[in-house]
């Protein structure tokens, strides 16, 4: 065994293993010193990482070069180990893997957590190794928790020991997760309600209906209701029109744009018909709702918001 | 036309998404149908069916290492491309397709 590499060795270990036993050793030997916002306040250069989730990047040996936004304008940073960096969902960082260096990265998608552990001998394209884990149907409530938290304070720009803290227990509560033993793979029905639900969430500006969403999947249109009766907590139709008026919300918010525009945006040819069924699920009209939104303080897409509002959306 | 496609890059933490999001933005512009399987730390998802392979005219690889699965495409037209090309050029790929 002693003459195996590292690469033969990571084809007899699971690369959860690997992970899980690189984390805990972090952990165990290693304080979270000091933690890096990319905020996005500028543009993306080309090929910088922007996703539409949040990234947490913990810097195991070696030095993790890169270029984020912060505070409106870009900056290099070096992350050493204990140091880590946030990147909350559509901010973006831009790594430059010159130098040596060895890290564990954590994505928090919508439904699941993946873990990519990167070393890296710098000065190439690619990594010399790199292993991936993922927790599937992801969050228990305290990682969830813990997460929601570091947004506000990312938002907020906040600084004090308690983003050190609570990245540092992030680490724990992925680490837990990792450890659980893992859910069994979701039975078909819900595997494809969830497909429905995601293909309804990217088409709602589209005119789609029940029928046409059925076509898509070559199901029959009483087989989607009956999905949506079985595995969800509402019917097809009232789903559509809640995706579609949490666009809406999203857009009366940050744009100033007019209502009949908002309401062909999502997909709702009749303005009077858009505000009735905005008003049935918010019970306030997208005007007052509007005036809410003006009166409370806010920025004006905090990273926290879209978290929150991206939750709501997956059912 | 019928799209499917598949992404990965070697870290499997930003452009393996980026590239997906972006494949289906153009195809969506230029009226093709498309479903695309991320390989990413994250696992494979959105994960491409016998029967959407089956009813695909053509595949899109844009990776830079190799797909998982790859036996799930024999008999079926592939194109690969650098993640690179599929992130800085993704209008030329379907340029490509369409000739």
């Amino acid at each position: 065994m002693k003459a195996a590499n590292a690469s033969t060795r990571a084809l007899l270990v699971s690369p959860n293993r690997i992970i899980i036993r690189e984390l805990e050793n972090f952990l165990h030997n290693t304080r979270v010193r000091h933690v890096h916002f990319g905020d996005g306040s500028t543009a993306p250069p080309a090929l910088a990482y922007v996703t539409n989730f949040a990234r947490l990047s913990v810097t195991l040996s070696g030095c993790h070069t890169m270029e984020i936004a912060s505070g409106g304008g870009a900056k290099i940073i070096k992350p050493i180990r204990g140091h880590a960096v946030f990147v909350p969902d559509h901010a973006w960082n831009k790594p430059d893997w010159s130098g040596p260096v060895e890290v564990l990265t954590f994505l928090f998608g919508a439904k699941q957590i993946g873990v990519s552990l990167v070393r890296h001998q710098g000065g190439t394209q690619l990594p010399s190794s790199a292993l991936k884990a993922s927790v599937h149907g992801g969050y228990d409530v305290p990682t969830h928790s813990i997460l929601a938290a570091l947004m506000v304070l990312a938002a907020d720009h906040s600084k004090g020991p308690l983003v050190r803290l609570l990245t540092e227990s992030l680490l724990h509560a992925c680490l837990r997760l990792l450890k659980s033993p893992q859910k069994r793979w979701p039975r078909k029905a819900i595997r494809t309600y969830e497909s429905i639900c995601l293909y309804v969430q990217e088409n709602f500006h589209s005119p789609i209906t029940r029928e046409s969403v059925a076509d898509h999947f070559g199901l029959a249109p009483n087989h989607v209701s009956r999905l949506f009766r079985k595995e969800g907590l509402m019917r097809f139709n009232d789903y559509l029109n809640l995706v579609r008026i949490n666009r809406a919300k999203f857009m009366l918010q940050n744009y100033s744009v007019t209502l009949k525009e908002i309401a062909s945006d999502c997909c709702y040819n009749d303005a009077a018909y858009f505000c009735r069924a905005f008003k049935k699920i918010c019970n306030v009209t997208p005007t007052e709702y509007r005036a809410q939104c003006a009166t409370a303080v806010q920025p004006r897409t905090s990273p926290a918001n879209i978290w929150q509002r991206r939750r709501t959306a997956v059912p | 036309m019928k799209i499917v496609a598949v992404t990965a890059c070697p870290t499997g933490i930003a452009h393996t998404y980026m590239a997906a999001a972006r494949l289906e933005k153009i195809a969506k512009n230029l009226g093709h149908e498309i479903k695309v399987e991320t390989q990413g730390a994250m696992g494979v998802e959105n994960k491409l069916t016998e029967n959407d392979i089956r009813r695909a005219q053509i595949v899109i690889f844009a990776v830079d290492i190799e797909v998982e699965g790859r036996e799930r495409f024999n008999g079926v037209k592939v194109i690969q491309v650098s993640l690179q090309e599929a992130l800085k050029n993704p209008e030329g790929i379907f340029a490509k397709i369409q000739r």
